[in-house]
Formats: C-alpha cells, sequence, structure tokens
C-alpha cells in the first residue's frame, strides 16, 4: 500500500501548504520554513518535494503565483490563494478533523 | 479570473517549457540559498550547511523532475495523451472510423455547403453606404401590396418630407441598344434621378454623379457599369468625356461605378443594369399619379430615427388621399410606408434559405444519431476494456474524457472530409445553378465558412460523443468484468438508447421525405400548368427601335410589318408575331377601363385588366386558341376602329353568359378618355406573370392601333416570335441577318426559346425541390443503415439466447419472425412520430407549394410507405440471420 500512503503524505502537504496560504501570500521557502514552525518540527517532509506539489496546487486552481520580491530584494515566485483554495481548505480542515475525532474516539476507547 | 490564469499559465507552460524549467531552478535555488544563509547564521560552517541543507530538501534534480512530471501531468498532456490513445483505437478499427466519418462527411459537408450559400447570400452586407439608414419606400393599395411609385408621388416625397430625408432619389430600369464597335448589343439600364445614388450612399468609382439640372433636362450624359467600362473601354483611366452612341445618341461618359454597384433589384437576381443615365421626368408627367414605375429610395436623415422617418412618410401617403381625392379613392386603399432597404433585397430569398437550413439541420440530426449510435455499439464492445481500465486506476472522469476526445477526434476527421464534400457540392451548384444569382458566383469555402465547419465538427463530436462519455463515467466494474456476462446492464442500457435513436432517425427522415415529396408533387403540379399557349417550337428575341432612327409612329410600324412577313419567309419558320410583353417572362401592368353603356356608380373604381398589344400573327404564333370572333387582323392600322380582344376570365367577369362582341371599352380611368375600343375577339387564359398566376381579365390590343399609353407613341420595345420546328441555332443567322436587312443597328438579345423561358421562369422551385430531395434522399439512406445496424446489433448480441431457443425447439422462422417484429415496431413508431410532426411542421412550407396541400395524403402515404419498405428490407437481413444460427456449433464454442 505504498501509493497510498504517499497518497496520504501529498494529499497532507497540500493542506498544509493551503493552510500556511491562508495566513498571508508567500514564496516557496517561506512556505516550507512556516510548515516547519507551526508544526513544531514533527513534520519534516523533504523540502524539496513542496515545489512539485505547489505546481500540482496550481494546476488544481488552488493557488495561483505571480512575479515578487524577497526580503533581499531578490526575483522570486510569490504564490497566494485562490477563492478556489479556500474553499478546498475549508472542505478539507472538516474532513480532516471528522477522521482525527473518529480515530481519536477508537483510540481512546478502552 | 483565476481559471483565465490558470489556462495562460497552461498555455505558458506548453509555448515556453524552457523558461518555465528555468523559473522552478531558480526557485529551489534560493530556497537553498535561504535555507543555507539560516544555517550559517546559526552557527554552522558554510561548506557543512550547504550539505546538511542539501540533504534536507532532498535531491534538487529529483523534484525538478517530479515537478516537471506534474506540469506535464496537468491539462495539455493529458490531452495529448488522450489524442494519441483515441487516434490508436481509431486506427484499429478502420471499418467503424471509415463508416462513421463518411457519414459524418454527408452531414457536416451538406450543412457547411448551406451555410457557405446563406453566408453568400443573407449575411453579405449590401454594397451601400451606412445600409441601415436607406429605406425602401413601398407604395401599396387594394390587390398590389408591393407597388411602385408615380411621378407626381416621387416628387412631392422629394420636395416635401427634407427634414426626415436628406436624400430621396428614384429610378426605372429600361433597355438601350449600345452600337458602333462590332455587332450592336442590347443592354440594360436604368434612369436615376439625381439624389438615387446619394439615397443609396454610393459615389461613382471614377469621375462624378448625375447635377440635379442634368436630371431635370434629361441630359445626353452616362455612368457606366465597371463591366461595361472593361468591355467597351478596356478600363481606361480617362474614359470620362468619350462618347458612346445608345439608341442612336451620342451620349457622354460622365463616370463609372465600382464594381460591386448593383441597384437593389438586381443584387440577388438578374443582370445588373450597364448603362445609368438621368431620369429626366417628362414634364407633361409631373402631374401623373397613375402610372406607378418608379422604385423610391430614401436615407434618413442624421439624428431622425427610422420610426420618425416612416411616420412622417405615412403622413404624408395620407394627406394625399384629402388632396387629390380623384386619383385616390378609399377603396382604392392606397398607401405608403418605408421598409429597411435590407429587408426589401432579402426578403424574397428569405422563405426559400430558411427551409434550405432547416431541412440540412435534420439531415445533421440523422447524422448524429447514426454515429452516436455507431459510436454506442462500439461502447459496448469496449465494456471490457474501460472496466479494466477503470479497475488499473483510470478515474471515471479520465474515462468519460477518453471517449469525448475520441469523439472529437471523429467529429473534426469528419469535419475535415465535410468540407471537401462541401467544397465539391458548392462548386456544383454554382456551375448547375440554373438562374442568374449573382452573389452566388462568390459561393465558397472562405475563412468564415471554415470557422463554421470547424466550430459545427466539435459540437456534433460533442453532441454524439455525449452518450458513451456518459455511459463510460457509469461504467459497472464487477458487472463487466465478470466472466461469461455478455450483456451487462451497461449494454442493455446502451441498446435502449440506440433504438431511441433509430426512432428518432426514422420520424427526421420521414418529415424530410415528406416535405421533399410535397415540393416535388408540387413542382409536377407546376410542370403540368397548362400556360394558355403552346411553349413547343417558338423561339424568340427582343426588339427594341431607338428614338432616333424611327421618330414616329409610322417609322415603328412599317418596320414591324415589313420584318414579319420577311420572318415567315424563312427556310422552317411557320409563322411569326410580335407583343410588347412576353408571357413568363414579364410581368403585365394594368389599365382602368369603362364599359359604353355602363354608367359607373359614384365613387366606385373602374375596372381594370392586364393588357398589352400584339401584331397580327401574334395568337397563331403563340397557339393562343380563339374562342369567340376574330383575332388581330393586318387590318387592324391606325385609321381603323379601335379594336380589343380579351380572355375567357374577362368575358366571363363582365358579360357572364352574354355575348361581349361588339361591346365597347372607354380606356383610362374616370376622366374623360376618348380611346375606344371594340371587343372583336375572346381567347383562352393566358398565365402571363408566372405558371401559378391565378385567372385575371386580359386585353389585347393591336400593336398599329394602340396609343393610348407612352404619350402617343406606339411600342417601340416588342418581343418577336417565331414558330419553327429548328433549332435555336439554326435559326439565329436567319433570324439576326433579317432583322439587320431591315436595321443593322439592331441586337438580337434575349434569343431563346420559349421552353427556355418556361424553364427560368420556374428555376426557383426546381431548385428548391431538387435540394430538399437530395437531403431527403441523405436522411432516407442514412435512417436505413441506423435501423439496419440496430438490429444487425441486436441478433448478434442475443446469438446464444437464439442458439438455446433453437435447441428447446424453437423453428428458425420464428426467431425471423421475433427479430422482423421488432424492427417493425421501432419503424412504426418512427413512422408515427414523423408522421404527427410532418403534419405540423408542413404548413412552414405551405408558402412554397402550389395546388398542394401540405398535409397531402397520398404524398404522406407515400413517403410513409417506401420508408416502411425501406425498413424492412433493412431488417431482413439481421432476422435472416438470427434463422441461421447453428445451435450445435454455437453450444460448443460458449
Amino acid at each position: 500500500m505504498a501509493k497510498s500512503q504517499k497518497d496520504l503524505l501529498q494529499g497532507t502537504l497540500d493542506l498544509l501548504i493551503l493552510k500556511t496560504l491562508r495566513l498571508e501570500p508567500m514564496h516557496g521557502w517561506g512556505i516550507s520554513k512556516r510548515i516547519q514552525q507551526l508544526s513544531d518540527d514533527v513534520l519534516t517532509v523533504q523540502q524539496g518535494s513542496l515545489y512539485p506539489a505547489l505546481y500540482r496546487l496550481q494546476d488544481r486552481g488552488w493557488i495561483r503565483s505571480r512575479k515578487g520580491e524577497s526580503e533581499e530584494g531578490r526575483p522570486v515566485k510569490i504564490y497566494r490563494l485562490t477563492a478556489k483554495g479556500r474553499r478546498q481548505l475549508e472542505a478539507e480542515t472538516a474532513s480532516w478533523q471528522r477522521v482525527s475525532m473518529a480515530v481519536n474516539r477508537v483510540l481512546q476507547a478502552s | 479570473m483565476d481559471v483565465l490564469w490558470r489556462w495562460t499559465e497552461r498555455l505558458r507552460r506548453l509555448l515556453l517549457p524552457n523558461r518555465v524549467e528555468q523559473e522552478v531552478a531558480d526557485e529551489m535555488e534560493h530556497h537553498l540559498a535561504m535555507e543555507i544563509r539560516e544555517r550559517v547564521a546559526g552557527g554552522m560552517e558554510p561548506a557543512e550547511a550547504r550539505r546538511t541543507a542539501l540533504i534536507d530538501f532532498g535531491g534538487v534534480e529529483r523534484f525538478r523532475a517530479e515537478a516537471r512530471d506534474v506540469r506535464w501531468g496537468s491539462g495539455w498532456d493529458r490531452l495529448a495523451q488522450d489524442t494519441r490513445y483515441g487516434l490508436r483505437t481509431l486506427r484499429k478499427n478502420p471499418g467503424f472510423a471509415a463508416v462513421a466519418m463518411l457519414t459524418l462527411a454527408l452531414g457536416i459537408g451538406a450543412s457547411t455547403a448551406v451555410f457557405s450559400l446563406v453566408n453568400a447570400v443573407l449575411m453579405r452586407p449590401l454594397p451601400y453606404g451606412e445600409p441601415e439608414n436607406a429605406l425602401w419606400i413601398q407604395t401599396s393599395w387594394k390587390g398590389s401590396p408591393n407597388a411602385s411609385i408615380s411621378p407626381a408621388e416621387y416628387l412631392d416625397y422629394r420636395d416635401r418630407l427634407t427634414d426626415v430625408f436628406s436624400a430621396v432619389g428614384v429610378y426605372a430600369f429600361g433597355a438601350l441598344n449600345l452600337t458602333g464597335d462590332g455587332e450592336p448589343v442590347r443592354v440594360k439600364t436604368a434612369g436615376l434621378s439625381a439624389a438615387a445614388l446619394r439615397a443609396l450612399g454610393v459615389e461613382p468609382a471614377i469621375g462624378r454623379s448625375f447635377t440635379e439640372s442634368e436630371d431635370l433636362a434629361g441630359a445626353p450624359v452616362l455612368l457606366l457599369s465597371d463591366a461595361l467600362w472593361r468591355q467597351r473601354f478596356a478600363a481606361a483611366p480617362d474614359v470620362v468625356g468619350k462618347e458612346l452612341t445608345v439608341n442612336g445618341r451620342r451620349r457622354e461618359v460622365i463616370g463609372v461605378m465600382p464594381p460591386n454597384f448593383r441597384l437593389p433589384e438586381n443584387l440577388l437576381t438578374g443582370s445588373p443594369a450597364q448603362v445609368l443615365t438621368p431620369l429626366g421626368i417628362d414634364p407633361a408627367r409631373v402631374e401623373d399619379r397613375g402610372s406607378h414605375f418608379l422604385s423610391g429610395v430614401a436615407r434618413v436623415r442624421d439624428g431622425v430615427t427610422r420610426q420618425q422617418a416612416v411616420a412622417a412618410l405615412e403622413a404624408l401617403a395620407i394627406a394625399f388621399g384629402r388632396e387629390h381625392p380623384d386619383a385616390y379613392t378609399p377603396d382604392e386603399q392606397f398607401m405608403a410606408t418605408a421598409i429597411p432597404l435590407e429587408d426589401q433585397v432579402r426578403g424574397p430569398i428569405q422563405g426559400p434559405m430558411r427551409l434550405l437550413m432547416a431541412t440540412v439541420a435534420f439531415v445533421l440530426l440523422v447524422t448524429c444519431a447514426n454515429v452516436a449510435s455507431l459510436v454506442l455499439a462500439r461502447a459496448d464492445h469496449r465494456e471490457r476494456e474501460l472496466a479494466l481500465r477503470s479497475a488499473l486506476g483510470a478515474g471515471r472522469g479520465r474515462l468519460a474524457r477518453q471517449m469525448m476526445v475520441e469523439s472529437l477526434l471523429l467529429g473534426l476527421a469528419g469535419g475535415l472530409l465535410g468540407v471537401l464534400v462541401a467544397f465539391a457540392v458548392t462548386r456544383g451548384l454554382v456551375a448547375w445553378m440554373p438562374f442568374d444569382l449573382p452573389w452566388l458566383a462568390d459561393v465558397g469555402i472562405n475563412r468564415r465558412v471554415l470557422l463554421f465547419a470547424c466550430m459545427l465538427s466539435l459540437s456534433v463530436g460533442w453532441l454524439f460523443g455525449l452518450f458513451p462519455a456518459l455511459g463510460a463515467s457509469q461504467a459497472r466494474l464487477m458487472e463487466a468484468l465478470k466472466e461469461g456476462a455478455k450483456t451487462s446492464q451497461g449494454s442493455m442500457r446502451s441498446q435502449g438508447t440506440r433504438r431511441l435513436l433509430a426512432v428518432g432517425e426514422i420520424a427526421l427522415a420521414l418529415v424530410l421525405l415528406s416535405g421533399a415529396g410535397l415540393l416535388g408533387r408540387s413542382f409536377g403540379r407546376l410542370i403540368d400548368v397548362d400556360p394558355g399557349f403552346q411553349i413547343r417550337d417558338v423561339a424568340t428575341t427582343r426588339i427594341n427601335l431607338p428614338q432616333a432612327g424611327y421618330p414616329s409612329n409610322g417609322e415603328v410600324t412599317t418596320f414591324f410589318r415589313e420584318l414579319i412577313p420577311r420572318l415567315e419567309a424563312l427556310p422552317g419558320v411557320e409563322i411569326a408575331g410580335a407583343v410588347t410583353n412576353l408571357p413568363l417572362a414579364t410581368r403585365l401592368g394594368d389599365m382602368n377601363f369603362v364599359i359604353e353603356g355602363r354608367p359607373l356608380p359614384e365613387r366606385a373604381n373602374p375596372p381594370a385588366a392586364d393588357w398589352q398589344t400584339v401584331t397580327p400573327g401574334y395568337f397563331e404564333t403563340l397557339g393562343l386558341t380563339l374562342l369567340r370572333g376574330r383575332a388581330i387582323a393586318a387590318s387592324d392600322v391606325s385609321a381603323s376602329t379601335g379594336v380589343v380582344v380579351i380572355n375567357e376570365t374577362f368575358a366571363a367577369t363582365h358579360w357572364p353568359g352574354g355575348d361581349p362582341l361588339g361591346r365597347r371599352l372607354r380606356l383610362g380611368g374616370r376622366g374623360t378618355q376618348p380611346e375606344v375600343a371594340e371587343v372583336i375577339g375572346v381567347v383562352r387564359d393566358v398565365r402571363h406573370d408566372s405558371l401559378t398566376q391565378r385567372r385575371k381579365p386580359q386585353m389585347y390590343f393591336a400593336h398599329e392601333q394602340f396609343r393610348f399609353w407612352n404619350s402617343g407613341r406606339a411600342a417601340t420595345s416588342m418581343s418577336l416570335a417565331v414558330r419553327s420546328s429548328l433549332s435555336l441555332e439554326e435559326l439565329r443567322a436567319g433570324v439576326r441577318d433579317t432583322i439587320w436587312s431591315l436595321d443593322a443597328s439592331l441586337p438580337l438579345a434575349d434569343f431563346r426559346t420559349m421552353s427556355d423561358v418556361r424553364r427560368l421562369s420556374i428555376a426557383v422551385p426546381r431548385f428548391l425541390m431538387s435540394m430538399v430531395a437530395s437531403f431527403a434522399g441523405v436522411a432516407f439512406l442514412l435512417a436505413a443503415i441506423g435501423i439496419y445496424g440496430v438490429m444487425a446489433y441486436t441478433v448478434s448480441k442475443r446469438t446464444a439466447e437464439f442458439g438455446i431457443r433453437l435447441a428447446l425447439g424453437a423453428r428458425p422462422q420464428d426467431l425471423a419472425r421475433m427479430i422482423l417484429l421488432q424492427g417493425v415496431r421501432l419503424t412504426a413508431l418512427g413512422l408515427s412520430i414523423g408522421l404527427a410532426s410532418s403534419l405540423v411542421m408542413s404548413h412552414a412550407i405551405s408558402d412554397l407549394l402550389y395546388d398542394v396541400h401540405p398535409n397531402d395524403p397520398a404524398t404522406l402515404l407515400g413517403v410513409s410507405l417506401l420508408l416502411a419498405i425501406a425498413a424492412c428490407v433493412a431488417c431482413w437481413r439481421p432476422a435472416h440471420r438470427a434463422s441461421r444460427v447453428d445451435p450445435v456449433e454455437l453450444l460448443r464454442t460458449e
């Protein structure tokens, strides 16, 4: 079931990117840093896998990018959430919460 | 906005892959640089920082490749993949692909051909400046819904409506003999008032237009058509100031019209006027409100709405009745209005064009149904393939899209072939077109037509791709994969859809066939119409005697008196005559008269009848049967008593049951007209204006006597009729030399047989009938193929069942009957739907039918029978195959 595990990881990464961009538009490295910070370094995906994910999300219409500048004035791509992405995030958050609550209940049952 | 951005981004990836690739590289490099900097700031050695950062990143090249895959896996890549796959599956089924593409090529080709026709005729802009501001002045009265304008009315429109119209112009067509430079030719001309070109919004391409003073005086100047300029002056740019001899009079060329210029009447049909002259209204006629012969156009002034202009014109027309109560009696119901020039020009062709469009739309629907049916049948075969792909991870959407891409590919391929078909069809149409439709010369495949064909192919592909795509998205995986499951739910459902499609095809084909049948029957009636004269063995030509060579009536009558015996002396010629208006080629005007001894009641209108003038031999030449009295004779000269021959409808209208011979008519309206004619004979009715014309009273005057019209001039423009069994070619030289023996400046114009004249007069109905009939034929064929396909497929699907039935004791003929009955049920359902639709829809073409009721039972029954027989024949083979199933063979293989 390697495929589904990868799917799960992929889905989780997508969700985290969306969540991160919900706060403010950001460039790639910023997203990576923010995910690490927010998850207290528990979720450490390989940083490079962020970039295929960013293209995937763009293609689904959840995020879009524009040319911008980094804090040091270097040209970088800045990503932001689209309206569709916002809706997707809400839907995924809700379903994630449902699943995790259910899993919690099962695990806590004696 | 987001969607738009997404597609531009996709397009960018497709078109600029290197730049996008570079962006990813830059982005990752930036990431690493930031990471390293952070680690160095945290106290790490730069080399160590770089090493750990790279490890945490997880391989730059790997993720670059992965990002590329993600990019390519989206949109284009999937589309390209689907296309490749679609092409491969189509190649693997060449039979299916060929049949589907050929069917589509027929449907799309026919539609594209009709569209190119519509594009050339209905969608082309009028060759006038700001055509939306140009109005056509339409006069009407009781019995004449679309009449012309009289000189006095024109002057009123011109001078009293200046606040709403910036120009009001009129014109009238004529013909002139052009001499000098070889054989004399007769050219079509138009006399235009000075404002007419301004009202149309057209300027001469070279030189200038007429001035008001030239218009009033009828000055000897002229404007050339582009064609005549090229022909006579080899397109010399310095043509202005040169002279031409028309009707024996020299006229100065003042300009050349643009190449595409035609007066409104000549835009759709007929040859254009080659010479434009000033109208020059006869001063004696400025008060003439009785002779309506002018066409009028008006240009709405800037800042005035069309409604205001029309209202002003209508108010003036109503005022005419008050101002001139003698000229416009109340029960004449005179009225004038103005309609957009656009409507006037395209109005007549709109009905036939709509019919063609509707017909071809039906053909297209039948085509779609047929191909959809084919595609569905194939989708059944592919159910396991689809199930397998689904099991391997293809999403339903992906499968549906795969099916859709295949359909679109088929549609495009069919469309490509269809354009070739359309090209051939339009070429054929233009070459074969039996009547003169100038705009049709440009019918062809241009960019707009190609765009139409492309859009049509895609939408057709989408339409028939919808069924299997929906089917694919509902594919039942388990059922389809089950071993031995021959007919799954899905294929049962698609079989039902295919039956519905076959029923629809039959219904559509029946509607088309009944339309074609009705038009054909109507055309048959038209051909059988007795015009009242003999068409065979009559040749005709038009003679126009110019004022210059024939200044008085004496010369005119002498010319014809000498010409006709000389023609009759030609070998092979039996008899000859002349007439002012040739039947089936012209329209007759009518004239008021009062019957002597029958005082007209106060305020009543005098009766009217169509009139024309003939020379003595005319009745016999055309084989017009004399019913009573005598015909016009050589003794009816200008000095003797005026005579008139009337037709049977005239006699029956005014002397029902009585004897008209010897009665006298006073010609003209209420006024005191001195011209009197005595009825000397009664002839059979002639369908003059058209074969479908209803019976009208007609009068024939002696050419030598009749002076009432044309300010006392005898008619100078006559059609010669020659009865001879010789062919046109054999006659030509003789007739021409005979005319030239009297006057070598006269052209041999419109030399043709009466059969040609008749053929031309029914060219439009013939064209429509042939088009609709060919389309109906295509639909008929497709429908037959459609029902055959459904039945054959049913049989092939149920072979196992038939084997078991046979093994259990069913007789082969029972199976055949069962299949045949099934086919007949489908056919009967289609026929009843088609019949019901025909009953309703055929009323839409009732205007185009002659002497045939739109619900003509014989026609409807006939075409239903034809279709039923064809369907039975189509079902017979599958039924036969069902009866030939070998149970032993079958049970062994199962």
